[in-house]
């Protein structure tokens, strides 16, 4: 095989981290000119460390041992010096914003592309050449902080671009993003593909942007799988929103545990919320959706009793839990049998509480032994989920608990949480999460007013998870 | 101050530690210098100076380095990010001074005053230096000065050190919510560890852009009369006070 003929030849691939199992066991990928790959699978199934060992960081920054054959243009990887990686390959990571190296974006672009060309002249062309390329000029002047996630992303597209590399490889691009967001990456890849750039895309959330790409594939137990054919072929197929959905689970309505009234908040003399009403009864699981920056987050503090309105007030006839998107900040143990115990103390539950927490986690798979901060992130909100529950709190709000999660895990916590006779107050900024019959209420927060939603779109949550699982039938056999 | 208060001052706490945008209208040396008077004139007024004479230096001083910066950045931006140390230093203070009058404590209100202001004086000065110069130019400065891993990893830090003030943020809501008023300890160890991830992430952003260290630093703008104009009233008002004090 001619090396030369392909941005990206992989052969062979094996990879441990050290002191573990295998991740990657004999993978084989082929990337061509131009060619615009996505690559599928499960949380924890070898996604990021396949980008790692691609861009050397697996070898660099994590140790481990890397077996195998990785050409990058032609140029074996090993060949490659650090300071001219940036050539051949880019990997734009899952946080966007640690990408930045200087405060500003303009500062940031610029210091990068006088890096990379080491001369003023060049350096103000490549940067012109990627502003214009993804219309960044209304963020230049922006502190990073400032930006959305989505804006993050586009930043940390084009300071990938400046150097001009054959490859793109993106981790996870749509995570944090909102709808709007997702709308946004899917320009940056028609921009991509205008530009000639060989693009890998590791994503679990498929749906949106699977079309787009030349090749679909899965990475299943190491390996990869061509699962194009099948997955655009299922993806057309319609199903009826009644089976996926299921029937609808009757819960027991109580009385009102909370009611919020005409809520008005300000800060830094916008309006983020105007006028909002909200009345929520125990047992209730209630849904606000809006786009990143319309104010979820705000006002779900606010019904938490954290944050004082500007103007109206809440009545509070319970207590409320928060439940960061940020879940790690939401542990405070080594181990979860300590959390349990923390959490049934502070709040003077008794041995009972105790007792009832390590049996819940024996139920979720969890080890009382294992740390909090090293569960996946599904199995991270449900431990919260059960904490929050231990706590006797009255109202658990969730702030995107999706974010990150493959489609059948949070078909997996829809159903946990439509099991649980808690009252939930659930923050998301995609879509696709909606799609089900569980939620009592359901209302779109937009321009700082909470709106009921009364067009649920079809394509539901259950239904990618239903053709995600049937896209990895069969294979491996 | 209200409950709810605190997470928003400790985000915009961050802002003290993010350099302005509008850098370029002075040379790097003319905001370097002033930031260093500023901190030289803490200095000479706590060696020089005492009771109401230093209280009166340290306001002072507070109150120039809060102009400077508010010429910067604007003043809304610079009294939201001081409420938090208002707010502790004006807890210490308070502490103290119900101490003194119930007789725990031997410190005079005027010594007491007088710290607190050397707290402000000292803090305002030393964030012009952070909010004045940016890491590309600290790195800059560094590396002439041959310390080349230092500014490396002085950058890196100074860059991400306001996203973990913005992490410290929303880890007390979460966690004064979760435990109530009783364990707000318990924050350390989440920040931790997203510290420890965010270093790795960083780490990763290295290899793959590398960190930009300008050593092209501007010695003269039209605008740095106005700079040396201030330094000098600054530094001239600080020894006056040692000269009558």
């Amino acid at each position: 095989m001619n090396t030369g003929n392909y941005t990206l030849l992989v052969k062979d691939l094996y990879y441990r981290y050290p002191g573990r199992g295998l991740v990657l066991r004999g993978l084989n990928l082929v990337v061509s000119r131009g060619e615009h790959v996505i690559i599928i699978g499960d949380t924890g199934s070898g996604k990021t460390t396949l980008a790692r060992v691609i861009s050397k960081t697996a070898d660099l920054i994590y140790g481990g041992e890397v077996s195998g054959e990785i050409y990058l243009s032609g140029r074996r990887l090993s060949d490659i010096k650090l300071s001219e990686l940036h050539k051949y390959i880019h990997v734009i990571g899952q946080n966007p914003y640690l990408h930045f190296t200087a405060h500003i974006v303009r500062e940031d672009l610029y210091n990068y592309a006088l890096r990379v060309t080491g001369s003023r002249k060049h350096a103000t062309r490549a940067f012109k050449r990627v502003v214009e390329a993804l219309g960044l000029h209304s963020l230049l002047d922006k502190y990073f902080l400032e930006l959305s996630g989505g804006e993050a992303k586009r930043v940390a597209v084009s300071k990938a671009l400046i150097p001009d590399p054959e490859l793109l490889v993106f981790d996870e691009p749509l995570m944090w993003l909102d709808d709007r967001g997702i709308m946004d990456f899917q320009e940056v890849l028609r921009v991509l593909r205008y530009l000639g750039k060989s693009v890998i895309v590791l994503e679990h959330r498929f749906i949106p942007i699977a079309r787009l790409f030349d090749r679909i594939y899965l990475l299943d137990n190491g390996r990869l799988y061509d699962v194009t054919d099948k997955t655009l072929r299922i993806t057309r197929q319609r199903l009826d929103p009644a089976v996926i959905d299921g029937e609808r689970r009757v819960r027991e309505i109580g009385d009102t545990v909370l009611r919020a009234l005409n809520i008005t908040q300000k800060y830094n003399g916008r309006i983020v919320l105007n006028n909002v009403n909200i009345e929520v009864r125990r047992g209730e699981s209630i849904l606000i959706y809006g786009l990143n920056g319309s104010g979820k987050t705000t006002l779900l503090k606010i019904l938490a009793g954290y944050l004082k309105p500007s103007r109206g007030r809440v009545e509070r006839l319970g207590r409320a839990i928060y439940i960061p998107q940020n879940i790690p900040l939401f542990f405070t143990e080594e181990t979860i049998g300590k959390e349990i115990i923390e959490i049934c103390r502070a709040w003077s539950r008794g041995s009972q509480c105790i007792e009832e927490g390590l049996r819940n986690c024996r139920e979720l798979g969890l080890f009382i032994d294992e740390s909090p901060f090293t569960l996946s992130h599904g199995q991270m909100v449900k431990l919260a989920i059960l904490i929050a529950r231990l706590s006797g709190a009255d109202i658990i709000l969730l702030d995107e608990p999706f974010s990150g999660l493959t489609y059948i895990d949070r078909a997996k916590l829809i159903d946990y949480i439509s099991s649980s006779n808690s009252t939930f107050i659930l923050a998301t900024s995609n879509l696709d999460a909606i799609g089900n019959s569980m939620w009592s209420q359901l209302y779109v927060l937009e321009e700082g007013s909470l709106k009921p939603l009364n067009q649920i779109p079809t394509s539901s949550l259950k239904w990618a998870s239903i053709i995600y699982e049937e896209i990895k039938r069969g294979l491996g056999n | 101050m209200r409950r709810s208060s605190v997470a928003w001052a400790i985000r915009d706490f961050s802002n003290l530690f993010i350099y302005s945008k509008k850098l370029e209208e002075y040379s790097t040396i003319s905001r370097l210098s002033h930031a260093s008077i500023l901190l030289v004139a803490s200095t000479l007024t706590r060696l020089y100076l005492d009771g109401v004479a230093s209280i009166l230096g340290f306001s002072y001083i507070t109150i120039m380095a809060l102009i400077t910066i508010s010429m910067f950045k604007g003043f809304k931006n610079i009294v939201r990010g001081m409420i938090l140390l208002v707010f502790f230093t004006g807890i210490a203070l308070f502490t103290y001074l119900v101490s003194g009058l119930l007789g725990w404590s031997r410190q005079d209100p005027v010594s007491v005053l007088s710290g607190t202001m050397y707290v402000y004086a000292l803090f305002t000065s030393f964030s012009c230096l952070l909010q004045l110069v940016s890491i590309r130019e600290w790195g800059g400065l560094m590396n002439r000065l041959g310390f080349k891993n230092a500014s490396l990893i002085m950058g890196l830090t100074l860059l991400q050190t306001p996203l973990i003030i913005i992490y410290t943020s929303e880890a007390y809501t979460t966690i004064k919510l979760k435990y109530g008023n009783k364990r707000l300890y318990k924050v350390v160890t989440p920040l931790i560890l997203l510290t420890f991830y965010t270093a790795r992430g960083l780490a990763e952003a290295y290899i793959l852009y590398g960190f930009h260290v300008g050593n092209e630093l501007t010695k003269w703008s039209s605008r740095d009369l106005l700079l040396y104009l201030t330094s000098v009233i600054v530094l001239t008002g600080v020894l006056l006070l040692i000269l009558i004090g």
